[in-house]
């Protein structure tokens, strides 16, 4: 049964996709320009480019790959509640076999599959364009599960403060806007930075993509940290949604 | 299997919305759920479906010798306005997403919807998106899913809402012959016709508590007991009532009601200036038991309605 309420957000989305490919499209090669041109920004501000800043290429585009998926994934669930709030819909995905909660983390899933993909459709161009040589280690997968395990972790967070306020637009463009220089920072790692949220899970899929080896203690924390994120995650989901069942907010928009 | 809600009670800061309904609906029969805006149907309907927690009191299906408390996917519902199906998404898709929510499989969804749809005249609009449908064939569709579903129970809400006067009669022979069927269904609506037409028993909430229930017929006739419907040949029974007694009441345009003895009708029926098409005995309707309980007293009968 539960692989039927997968399959459904598969085909929800397929479905989504297909209607709205335009914007798709448009979506992805936003993100190909957003990064291009603030390459080329970087590259001009000095005459020497790029090394006179102590900043290389290829990290700086794994890291804006982990950034597209961070913040691809922290939305994914609060839009799903926005949206299906304004549409009147909510309330019937509580009627889901196993309650909202379990539907929407199904759906979240189905969502992080497909920005895993727009962040390789987004990497991919990008790294030929620019350049950079990427040599995946066999382990990469496990960096991008466990950087994408911290991210839906804060999904679930994000999504309890939809499901409360329901508009969360405003919100989160001070989140994007926050992530983006604080993900930039990343690119040059120090060790002191390893607890900070995400940096973890951003290095080890730097250091898995660019076929250099992880220290134990590196994988470890990204470990720890994405299994308290998505804890954390969803407590506060469960939290609030039983909040808005007292307070009859559910379908309120 | 009986739906039974016992002593629900819930609160909203200092409004009290439900104060401890109790209410009981079995397969194969419709209960009206009726009450003027803000009586706490909707809440209701929402506290039974699990979308809403109840302070105190509980919702349970009980059957074969066992209770437990249902779950939200073994209701079919529809809830009220147009906020049931994606509108972007084809019927087709819709059907197979909400059936997939709750763990069907497609080839279980699928030929029970089309059915459905063909009942409802509808089969050719599978791969039409919902936007592209007239709001009473969206009414019809989102029915139609909700029985494809499968469920113990169809929860009702409006359903009738912004449906022309056809697909409004087409509705109600849909429901009667759900109820056939076996199906248990509660029905909350303002359009009083309908229920009383369709239901088995009605129950009359306001301001969270449930004013009187019971089988519609005996509910009427225990409330006012039984007199004479007249039907007239043109539209005046508005105009009629200020020239008849007390005990007259009109129900439609064409549709007059008197409680009273068989003579003083007599009477007065040899003083109408417009001609008479039938006179058949009944109750009055609900719509006047309505408005007795929550608006006007209508009918003023010469005798007081009796009080149940």
């Amino acid at each position: 049964m539960l692989c039927w309420q997968l399959w459904s957000e598969f085909l929800l989305e397929w479905n989504l996709t297909r209607r709205y490919w335009f914007d798709t499209l448009a979506g992805l090669l936003a993100s190909v320009l957003f990064f291009y041109s603030m390459v080329l920004g970087l590259e001009n501000l000095t005459p020497e480019g790029l090394a006179s800043l102590g900043l290389d290429l290829g990290p700086l585009l794994l890291v804006f790959a982990a950034f597209n998926l961070v913040v691809g994934t922290f939305q994914s669930i609060a839009y799903s509640v926005q949206s299906e709030a304004a549409l009147g819909t909510l309330e019937h995905l509580g009627l889901a076999r196993g309650g909202l909660l379990r539907q929407l983390l199904l759906r979240a899933l189905v969502r992080g599959l497909q920005g895993i993909t727009t962040s390789a459709l987004v990497l991919l161009p990008l790294a030929l364009l620019l350049g950079v040589r990427l040599a995946p280690a066999p382990w990469w997968p496990l960096s991008l599960l466990l950087l994408y395990l911290a991210a839906l972790g804060f999904a679930l967070g994000m999504g309890a403060l939809a499901l409360h306020f329901k508009q969360v637009e405003g919100f989160f463009t001070i989140v994007q806007f926050l992530f983006l220089p604080y993900f930039f920072s990343l690119v040059r790692f120090a060790p002191w930075m390893t607890p900070l949220p995400f940096a973890p899970g951003t290095q080890l899929l730097k250091l898995a993509l660019t076929g250099e080896g992880a220290s134990p203690g590196l994988l470890l924390l990204a470990f720890v940290q994405a299994l308290l994120f998505l804890g954390a995650g969803l407590f506060a989901m469960a939290w609030v949604y039983a909040g808005v069942r007292r307070r009859g907010l559910l379908g309120r928009y | 299997m009986r739906l039974l809600v016992q002593n629900v009670h819930k609160r909203f800061g200092k409004l009290e919305a439900l104060k401890g309904v109790s209410l009981e609906l079995g397969a194969g029969e419709i209960l009206g759920l009726l009450g003027p805006n803000g009586a706490g149907k909707t809440t209701l309907i929402k506290v039974v479906l699990g979308l809403l927690l109840p302070d105190a009191g509980e919702v349970v299906l009980e059957g074969g010798g066992a209770r437990r408390r249902p779950q939200g996917h073994e209701f079919g519902v529809l809830l009220e306005g147009s906020r049931n199906l994606y509108v972007n998404l084809s019927l087709l898709v819709n059907a197979l997403y909400f059936g997939g929510i709750r763990g069907l499989a497609p080839k279980e969804v699928r030929p029970r919807f089309e059915a459905w749809l063909e009942r409802f005249g509808l089969k050719d609009r599978l791969h039409a998106p919902l936007a592209s449908l007239s709001r009473g064939m969206q009414q019809k569709a989102a029915l139609a899913l909700a029985l494809a579903l499968k469920p113990r129970f169809l929860l009702l809400d409006e359903p009738t809402l912004g449906l022309d006067p056809v697909s409004r009669r087409e509705f109600e022979g849909i429901l009667l012959e759900l109820k056939k069927e076996g199906w248990g269904i509660l029905l909350t609506s303002h359009d009083l016709e309908v229920v009383e037409r369709v239901s088995d028993r009605v129950a009359f909430l306001h301001r969270g508590e449930v004013r009187r229930q019971g089988p519609t017929r005996a509910l009427l006739r225990d409330w006012a007991g039984e007199g004479y419907r007249v039907r007239l040949a043109e539209p005046k029974a508005e105009a009629l009532l200020q020239a008849l007694g007390p005990g007259w009441s009109a129900e439609g345009p064409e549709v007059l009601f008197f409680l009273g003895p068989w003579e003083a009708l007599r009477e007065a029926l040899g003083t109408l200036p417009v001609e008479v098409l039938e006179v058949s005995r009944g109750t009055p309707s609900l719509e006047a038991l309505f408005l007795h309980l929550f608006g006007e007293a209508r009918p003023s009968p010469g005798a007081q309605p009796r009080t149940v």
